[in-house]
């Protein structure tokens, strides 16, 4: 009597035979709810109710946290360092494993025949992205990168060099791209955005720090020489040691080659339009000085 | 063998056998004692008491498996200790089989010190079996979803409010995800919990000293007047102070159970109304009179029960049975979206028409394979899977 094929089991057998479900019947698990202590309410007046004996314990005058009876407390003994100076506001990127894209992609969450973005990714539940958290994307990392095989182009905001050599060696194409806190807000969830009824904003470029990271044709930057980013594939697959498949002779050729204009947020969308939803349509700027800010 | 009670336990001195006419005979007896019964050889076995008390669980389960293979009706009567503690003689005022039951090893026997009151039970209100698999009846409705290959839809029947003796409509398959998921005694307590207090604003509300009026100045001077010392009038010792702990202000007790919680209760609750016979499924809701006697009628006819919740899928409901309602008070009818576990229990039973159906089943089996939100559901999803 191991395998029942009858829905809901004995438990819907048992029910039919006992007393009806009702307000008066409804009882929580025994054992989850736990019975408050009540301090001090027990004989002649109730005890000392957990403070102790006399002294500045049971009178509630104790001294403040850290401090350690005169002697310089440790927490200004210890001489400051900057360990931690800023960590609130540095930037994170959210990781994802090759692993874990080969995993969304088989399970049809992520389309590879189209551009992956990170609309995209967010869409099918790959990453959680707080842009309010001061996460600045997501960051290709190359553990899984053995089990790789999906033809894919692939927009992130970092990547590692085995990660991209895992993608390339497949016949895809990585880009990383730089999103400013606001325009990764709009990237993540557009649909909130655009109800919102705001034009979109055109992406800012990255500061001091990041710019030579994205001209940098070894990570593949957005902003980086197209030839020198040909000629980077071309070193990385003979640091590798697997053979560059030539993806302009690939039919999906004219997918694998979409990169996004450096102020441009969405395929197929400008900065400056309003896109509405519930008419489906969108509304472009006719004025003179939005079309030179937007195209700037 | 069985065994035959007599005050101590003999179980080798009787042989039996079946005779040509298929009853149950003495063949032999051996033991001498056994004389003292009065058996011989060829007296027919009519009956036979078995005492449970001694035999363990699996024993008792057995033979109970072995009478329930047989035929469990007239001819088992089943005692329990309350009943044996009259003298035998007794044995009109007995229950039948079918109303007792059990909350522990799933066979059908009350804990031994339960006392039920005599008018609990209607005793014509039967529970009727599910309806079996070669009923003639045609099916009118099957599930839209898809169900899961290790199950199989619940049916039951499908009636109308036209006439108040009116015969069965048809049979309806019910998603076994929705109408047929195992209980949770604990889900349904947290949703009922959860229903009455995210609602709750209480407003009470008291003074602390510094708000009651007066008592900024020392009564009297601290030394020599021979009575207590007191720095104010309204301090919380005195008569008209404030109230030291007590409540402050409207309190809020909102909380929101996870979406999945609420969902499973009302599959829960729609599961246990099914399993339990307190559900009936109508085509619609269009009633001959408005007149709430019709109802009332019906109902008591029918052997429903005491009160009644009707359900319908869309917001407009048919004129007849809004104006028939209005009056009754255990008679309610409400849109399937105000379905909540609540009235579902505060009724007795459920009624739903077949677009009610459809609707809940929609609705409910839809949380089985969504994604987690990344903003409200409300706003459109291009491909919410």
């Amino acid at each position: 009597m191991s395998f029942t094929r009858k829905p809901g089991g004995k438990a819907l057998d048992i029910l039919q035979n006992l007393p009806r479900i009702s307000l008066a019947n409804l009882r929580p698990e025994p054992g989850t709810k736990k019975a408050e202590k009540k301090r001090g309410r027990g004989q002649h007046g109730g005890n000392r109710s957990g403070r102790g004996h006399k002294g500045e314990r049971q009178r509630g005058n104790r001294p403040r946290l850290g401090f350690e009876g005169g002697q310089t407390p440790f927490y200004l003994a210890i001489p400051k360092y900057g360990y931690n100076e800023g960590h609130s506001r540095r930037a994170q990127y959210q990781p994802l494993t090759l692993n874990r894209l080969q995993y969304l992609i088989d399970l049809g969450r992520v389309d590879p025949t189209q551009p992956i973005d990170l609309t995209q990714l967010v869409n099918g539940r790959g990453v959680t992205i707080q842009p309010q958290k001061r996460d600045y994307g997501v960051q290709l990392v190359g553990e899984g990168a053995g089990i790789f095989a999906a033809k894919v182009n692939i927009e992130v905001q970092m990547a590692s060099e085995e990660a991209i050599a895992a993608i390339e060696r497949n016949g895809g194409m990585v880009t990383t791209g730089f999103y400013d806190p606001r325009s990764l807000a709009v990237l993540c969830k557009p649909v909130p955005f655009f109800i919102s009824g705001q034009p979109i904003p055109k992406r800012m470029l990255p500061g001091e720090d990041m710019v030579p990271y994205y001209t940098d044709a070894a990570n593949r930057g957005y902003l980086a020489d197209p030839e020198k980013i040909q000629k980077a594939r071309i070193a990385l697959a003979q640091k590798y040691g697997y053979i560059l498949p030539d993806i302009s002779k690939d039919e999906l050729f004219h997918m694998l080659s979409m990169i996004k204009d450096p102020r441009q947020i969405f395929f197929g969308l400008s900065p400056g339009w309003v896109v509405n939803m519930a008419e489906k349509k969108i509304l472009k700027p006719t004025d003179d000085k939005l079309l030179q800010y937007y195209s700037s | 063998m069985l065994g035959v009670r007599s005050g101590r336990r003999l179980s080798e001195g009787l042989l039996l056998e079946e005779s040509e006419k298929g009853r149950l005979v003495v063949s032999s007896v051996v033991d001498g004692s056994l004389a003292n019964q009065g058996l011989k050889e060829g007296d027919e076995i009519v009956g036979a008491t078995i005492n449970f008390d001694q035999l363990s669980k699996d024993d008792v389960l057995k033979i109970l498996k072995l009478m329930d293979d047989n035929g469990f009706d007239e001819k088992v009567q089943v005692l329990t200790k309350n009943n044996l503690s009259k003298s035998m003689g007794t044995l009109d005022s007995i229950k039948a089989p079918e109303e007792l039951a059990s909350s522990f090893s799933g066979e059908n026997a009350l804990p031994s010190n339960l006392r039920i009151p005599s008018n609990l039970v209607d005793r014509a209100r039967a529970k009727r079996p599910p309806p079996p698999s070669d009923s003639s009846l045609p099916v009118l409705r099957r599930c839209d979803a898809a169900i899961p290959v290790h199950l199989s839809p619940v049916q039951t029947w499908v009636e109308t409010l036209e006439r108040r003796d009116s015969k069965l409509l048809g049979l309806v398959d019910l998603h076994p995800d929705v109408f047929a998921v195992p209980t949770r005694i604990d889900i349904l307590h947290e949703v009922e919990l959860w229903q009455r207090n995210f609602k709750r604003i209480s407003r009470a509300h008291t003074k602390v000293r510094s708000e009651v009026s007066g008592g900024g100045r020392k009564p009297w001077r601290q030394k020599g007047s021979g009575k207590a010392r007191h720095g104010s009038i309204r301090s919380p010792i005195w008569r008209g102070g404030g109230v030291s702990h007590g409540p402050r202000g409207p309190t809020s007790f909102y909380y929101m159970l996870p979406m999945k919680v609420r969902v499973q209760g009302l599959k829960i609750a729609l599961s246990s109304k099914l399993a339990q016979d307190y559900l009936h499924v109508v085509d619609t809701l269009n009633i001959p009179t408005p007149d709430p006697q019709y109802l009332m009628d019906l109902i008591r006819y029918r052997h429903w029960g005491e009160s009644v919740l009707i359900v319908d899928a869309g917001e407009e409901l048919p004129e007849n049975i809004l104006q028939a309602t209005e009056s009754l008070k255990t008679v309610n009818v409400i849109p399937a979206i105000g379905l909540n576990v609540h009235s579902m229990l505060k009724h007795e039973v459920l009624v739903l028409t077949l677009e009610a159906v459809k609707f809940l089943e929609n609705k409910l089996l839809w949380h089985n394979e969504r994604f987690t939100p990344l903003y409200p559901f409300k706003l459109p999803y291009t491909d919410l899977p």
